[in-house]
């Protein structure tokens, strides 16, 4: 039986919802995106719904935008919406089916749309005043943390570097800057030079993965590797939907899909020597805790976390 | 109400005991101490369903733990309690003696990420008192032979040739029994007294002696899930050089001492002791423009520590995060406030 398209094309809603709200976690966009599929779908089995919505996410997957995230809130989602049809399946009912799917879906968003204030207010203790903080790029869970530790009362002082070749580490600086944080923009390369001074150093992440490493812009790794050669401690701020299924085991292990972005892919397929990277995979004996919405973790204890949210 | 007045009671004695001690007890009696307290709390206040017990439990706990906050082990004992009544609650509500397979993943997605749908079923509310003070009765017979059990893993862990060091053994009552069950050959005591049974040395010896030593067996005040432990100051003077003559350094400390908290700076725990411990008062005249710090307690990161004895298991730093969801549940100790 042919399940005829859908008429929202998920692509198309993931990208207007991130036009429309920038400062809107990517993830959250992307299952939001999911639910309007869910909900306009004209499948009349599982299976049939199931499709449509594997289809959606593939569809989502050629953006441009962080595949990463993309494909683990995915499919986060699509597990937690679905774990109800063991029960109700024998339910002959498939609109009952497809309702309690979009009710648990609407769940699930709730709760998710709450990871980031939940994660800045586990970050607070970490931060103390007078306190020299070291971050990379641009990162909205980062950026939060932070405008909450001020908006407490905290007086702390921020490096953020350049972060090439998108520069996005000047709309980190810019917006530090805006909430009254002393900010100051900093070369990638300067990063070793400024190590010593440095108190502590906070990265968001693109992923998590089950070995405890995070995927995160190109340059993380060095960043990392430096604060452990002079002692500095590490934090990575990440949601719980980023946590990633994956074992890599150095840079070549991890799949190309998150190194490039779609359109890179697309066009240079045979010639992806010559390309840059985009991202970088740290390994987890440079990072010392991960601060997730689920609660704060060592590298070592997010593996088990993982199996938890993917059995 | 009667109950109103039995809690404040309670609540009035607790505090005394803490007022009454002019040298601090050790961890061992300080945690037999609390688990009284939420024993009597259990017994006599008045509630109807698991939540309010909970309520009330979380109330009297927290409260204490602000007026004492460099206490670990009250909310440690606090938290032991509350998964003491959730325990009770699922093995009423499903009927069994075992507790429902963790395997469920409805129910473990459903923990991970929400709190739990308030529980309908009707608990008899004397069986979970009952139930609860059995609970309680187990842990404090856990507690009392925590020390025995550890030196039981001895061992294991060391062999009676060994040279071991150690800091302050008289001070830990952990460490004296470990010795006392198992002779080492050699056992050298760093800034100990004079009678302690074993060398003492002086903390300036300790790079010398470390040559000579083949294990370091320490004493924990806390141990953190990072796998970190926070420990009697001058301890990581030990751990260092322990690192630097590559000694394995092994960490003893009973289940109460397990502390779900992660801490990024420990001088906003730090307990500082007497100034005239370091400065006595006839010379403080003298040296009025000097500020004097007598900080009791070091943190040992986790790279500095080989093996973690509790008194069930031995465990590497970095898989200590595990014994945590062994003794606490997961929904009391998310949310924590520091």
């Amino acid at each position: 039986m042919t399940d005829p398209k859908p008429e929202i094309s998920a692509l198309k809603m993931f990208e207007s919802l991130l036009d429309k709200d920038p400062e809107k976690s990517m993830g959250l966009a992307a299952i939001e995106a999911l639910l309007e599929v869910l909900k306009t779908s004209t499948a009349s089995t599982v299976q049939g719904l199931t499709k449509d919505l594997s289809n959606a996410v593939d569809e989502m997957m050629r953006t441009d935008r962080s595949s990463a995230t993309v494909q683990s809130a995915c499919e986060l989602f699509l597990r937690f919406s679905s774990l109800i049809s063991q029960e109700k399946l024998i339910d002959a009912n498939f609109e009952a089916v497809k309702c309690e799917y979009v009710k648990r879906g609407n769940v699930f968003i709730k709760r998710i749309e709450k990871s980031r204030s939940i994660i800045a207010k586990c970050f607070r203790p970490f931060i103390r005043s007078n306190l020299k903080v070291l971050t990379h790029s641009y990162s909205k869970v980062v950026l939060e943390s932070l405008l909450e530790s001020k908006a407490h009362g905290c007086v702390f002082h921020v490096f953020v570097t350049e972060s090439q070749p998108d520069n996005s580490g000047r709309r980190m600086a810019e917006k530090l800057r805006q909430s009254g944080i002393q900010t100051t923009l900093i070369l990638d390369s300067a990063v070793g030079y400024i190590m010593e001074s440095i108190d502590i150093v906070v990265f968001g992440a693109e992923g998590v993965m089950e070995t405890g490493g995070i995927i995160n812009k190109i340059g993380t790794l060095g960043i990392a590797i430096c604060a452990k050669a002079m002692n500095k401690p590490v934090y990575v701020m990440a949601e719980s939907i980023k946590f990633i299924k994956e074992y890599p085991l150095n840079q070549s292990d991890t799949p190309n899909k998150f190194k490039y972005r779609y359109s890179t892919l697309e066009s240079k397929k045979d010639a992806l020597d010559d390309e840059h990277p985009l991202t970088d995979y740290t390994p987890p004996q440079y990072l010392n805790l991960l601060i997730t919405d689920l609660g704060i973790f060592t590298p070592a204890a997010v593996g088990d976390e993982l199996i938890k949210l993917y059995t | 109400m009667a109950d109103q007045v039995a809690v404040s009671r309670l609540r009035d004695r607790v505090n005394l005991y803490f007022h009454k001690t002019a040298v601090r007890e050790s961890s061992s009696k300080l945690a037999l101490r609390m688990l009284s307290f939420f024993e009597d709390l259990v017994r006599y206040a008045h509630y109807e369903t698991a939540e309010q017990l909970i309520a009330i439990l979380r109330a009297e706990g927290e409260l204490l733990y602000a007026a004492h906050s460099n206490e670990f082990i009250i909310r440690n004992m606090l938290l032991v309690v509350l998964r003491g009544v959730r325990d009770e609650c699922l093995t009423q509500t499903s009927g069994s003696d075992d507790t429902l397979p963790q395997a469920d993943s409805l129910n473990h997605f459903q923990r991970l990420w929400f709190l739990p749908a308030p529980n309908q079923v009707q608990i008899n509310s004397a069986q979970l008192r009952s139930g609860v003070l059995d609970f309680i009765k187990e842990m404090k017979e856990e507690i009392n032979v925590s020390a025995e059990m550890i030196s039981n893993q001895a061992g294991h862990q060391l062999v009676k040739t060994d040279t071991v060091m150690t800091y302050k053994l008289s001070q830990s009552g952990t460490l004296k029994k470990f010795f006392s069950l198992f002779r080492a050959k050699t056992i050298y005591s760093v800034d100990d007294d004079p009678s302690a049974p074993a060398n003492v040395i002086s903390s300036v010896e300790i790079l010398s002696t470390m040559k000579l030593t083949t294990r370091v067996v320490l004493s924990a005040a806390a141990i953190l899930p990072d796998g970190s432990v926070v420990a009697p100051a001058g301890t990581l003077n030990v751990c260092l050089a322990a690192k630097r003559h590559s000694v394995p350094v092994v960490f003893c400390a009973g289940y109460y001492k397990l502390t779900p908290m992660f801490i990024p700076h420990l001088d906003e725990f730090n307990v500082q002791g007497r100034p005239t411990d370091v400065l006595p008062a006839s010379e403080a005249l003298k040296f009025s423009n000097v500020s004097v710090a007598n900080p009791l307690f070091d943190l040992i990161p986790a790279h500095l520590i080989t093996l973690v004895l509790t008194q069930s298991s031995a465990k590497t730093p970095l898989h200590v995060y595990r014994l945590i969801s062994d003794y606490y549940h997961l929904e009391d100790f998310r949310q924590l406030d520091r």
